[in-house]
């Protein structure tokens, strides 16, 4: 589903003045990043591989990162 | 769905609500699908391929990964196997809950709707390869919840972005397809970067 579509679906319309929420970015960055490595390691450990998961794990976000411009 | 929650009728605070509501419902349906697909393709993978037939296949894989994205930095676009379909419209018809919840598998599980790109058959095959719920139900999660993650944030901040940019979000929105260039590019740079990790953990 592309941005627009998702918006489309969770969208309050009457509601769109002002929501506070950019510090999510901030709040969000960190916990991405703890998310990001606690799964590498668990990828790694279920996988009896190291260096190969992060590889495989950025490669599955950026391709999630990717399909935000699918229409 | 808008149509469901902007009637009238519905009390400020009650809309106020139902949008936390209703995206909670779509990150965390999203999440759970990406879970579940993850570890039952793990499951899967270890129940019916030995591990030698496991790194076989993560070397053919491998090798064709590396077809396919150096077939595309050359210019010529491979045929992509996908589900050619936007999500179905009657699940706005179906109440605002039950529209998020399917959206959410939807996005989290990826396979139902257009994919787009070859790099996302990397968190499939990956999680079958693994061999192992966990594995793969984390490296499924990885994709699920970025692509939830990304949702999210455009949504609560979609009215800075507008502020931000001066456009409407739906300009805004349409600028960021219109990055599906870029998008390309960087996917089979990626794909090529996890092949020849594929290959060089396997010694080849």
């Amino acid at each position: 589903m592309s941005p627009l579509g998702s918006l489309r679906m969770l969208s309050d319309p009457v509601l769109s003045t002002s929501h506070p929420s950019m510090g999510i970015v901030m709040r969000g960055a960190p916990v991405a990043t703890i998310l990001l490595g606690v799964t590498c390691g668990v990828f790694a450990s279920g996988n009896g591989m190291s260096w190969l998961a992060p590889v495989l794990v950025v490669s599955a976000m950026l391709a999630a990162l990717a399909q935000q411009t699918l229409p | 769905m808008v149509f469901v929650i902007s009637r009238s009728g519905v009390h400020r605070d009650q809309r106020f609500r139902s949008w936390r509501l209703k995206l909670t419902v779509f990150a965390t349906s999203g999440v759970a699908a990406g879970a579940v697909c993850g570890a039952v393709l793990g499951w899967l993978g270890g129940m019916l391929l030995p591990a030698s037939s496991r790194i076989g296949l993560a070397v053919i894989g491998g090798l064709g990964a590396a077809t396919v994205a150096v077939t595309g930095i050359a210019g010529k676009r491979v045929r992509l196997p996908q589900w050619e379909r936007e999500t179905p419209q009657r699940w706005t018809r179906g109440g605002a809950l039950r529209s998020a919840a399917f959206n959410g598998a939807a996005m989290g599980s990826g396979f139902t709707t257009r994919i787009g790109f070859w790099l996302w058959y990397v968190v499939p095959v990956g999680a079958v390869l693994s061999g192992s719920p966990v594995a793969g139900a984390a490296l499924y999660v990885a994709y699920a919840a970025t692509r939830i993650f990304i949702t999210s944030v455009l949504f609560v901040s979609r009215i800075r972005l507008t502020q931000r940019f001066g456009r409407s979000f739906t300009s805004v929105v349409r600028t960021i397809l219109a990055q599906r260039g870029i998008a390309d590019r960087v996917s089979t740079w990626q794909l090529l970067a996890v092949s020849i990790s594929v290959l060089i953990s396997f010694n080849l």
